[in-house]
């Protein structure tokens, strides 16, 4: 990864802001809606593509008779942020030398 | 070059707000448990202390004025170092929770120093009828906002059993209010005093809300670090 080819799944502010959401634990639908304020149709758009890129995977369960999806940032998403914030570390100390 | 390093910035500052907002601290409850631990716990000795020594006014004094307001310094210390977590669902609860834990004792106070310098001359402490509907009332308000806290707890760590817990609390202690009254244990060491007995219920609110806030601390703490250990894997 260089500041020249950086994933699709860092190029869009919410994309990013999901990944980070998922770092410390697997969120639900509704929970990344709040911490992300993004609207469910883009939020959901946003979903599908970190997830078919395999950044993330989803999960439903039923529960009090509703579909809950709860999504889990998957190894390689997360080795993929690590380095993607390493990038934006090296790039940030290349310029304060 | 400009425009990546704007950028990497960005996208930093996205990374470290999102993070933030979705951490869980639990810190500052732990903290105030202890916090509040510590404060009743002092209470009941120096109101103890007063009982087995009357002439000692100080400790009477001490337990009326000073330690809510070092209560009241205590929360301001945790909450100003926990605002610096952004997380607003985190801080609302310890801001809400926390004001009403602090504001019974710190408006008794004032209603003390007001009483003692501006209505009656009282010191503030009572007759014998009042004291007990005050005792009462400390008490019951103790163990509900103990209770209050322990549902808190059993909601963010979905530790449903909790809940059980807090209502068993809470009706241990009005059983006990209604079933034994002021029969208590036999406490013959009052000075002109030798039937004296402390209140079961008053023995029982002020375990509760001495030792309970320091076990509830500790379980606290042992989650927030089981969980930091579960993030780290």
């Amino acid at each position: 990864m260089n500041i020249d080819n950086i994933p699709e799944a860092f190029s869009v502010t919410l994309r990013l802001k999901i990944i980070s959401s998922l770092v410390s634990s697997s969120k639900t639908f509704n929970e990344l809606r709040e911490t992300t304020q993004a609207t469910q149709g883009n939020l959901s758009v946003q979903l599908t593509k970190l997830e078919t890129w395999g950044y993330i995977t989803s999960s439903k369960v039923i529960e009090k008779k509703r579909t809950k999806s709860t999504y889990e940032l998957t190894s390689f998403g997360l080795s993929q942020f690590e380095e993607y914030v390493a990038l934006l570390q090296a790039v940030l100390d290349s310029n304060m030398s | 070059m400009e425009t990546k390093i704007y950028n990497a910035i960005q996208d930093i500052n996205t990374i470290k707000e999102t993070i933030e907002d979705t951490k869980v601290h639990y810190r500052g409850m732990y903290l105030m448990c202890f916090l509040l631990g510590t404060y009743n716990m002092l209470r009941y000795i120096l109101v103890m202390t007063f009982m087995l020594h009357p002439t000692w006014m100080v400790c009477m004094s001490i337990s009326v004025y000073l330690l809510p307001a070092l209560l009241l310094a205590g929360y301001i210390c945790i909450y100003r170092s926990e605002k610096k977590y952004s997380n607003k669902y985190y801080l609302s609860l310890l801001c809400i929770w926390g004001i009403i834990a602090i504001a019974i004792p710190v408006g008794a106070m004032l209603i003390n120093f007001l009483q003692f310098f501006l209505a009656t001359g009282d010191n503030g402490l009572g007759g014998g009828s009042s004291m007990i509907y005050a005792s009462f009332i400390t008490n019951f308000s103790g163990i509900l906002l103990f209770s209050i806290f322990m549902i808190i707890c059993a909601y963010s760590f979905s530790r449903k059993y909790l809940v059980g817990w807090a209502v068993a609390g809470l009706f241990g202690y009005m059983i006990l209010t209604s079933s034994f009254g002021n029969a208590g244990v036999s406490f013959p060491f009052i000075p002109g005093q030798p039937e004296a007995e402390i209140p079961y219920h008053n023995l029982y609110g002020n375990v509760v809300t001495c030792i309970g806030y320091f076990v509830l601390g500790v379980y606290i703490r042992h989650k927030e670090r089981g969980e930091a250990g579960d993030e780290h894997r």
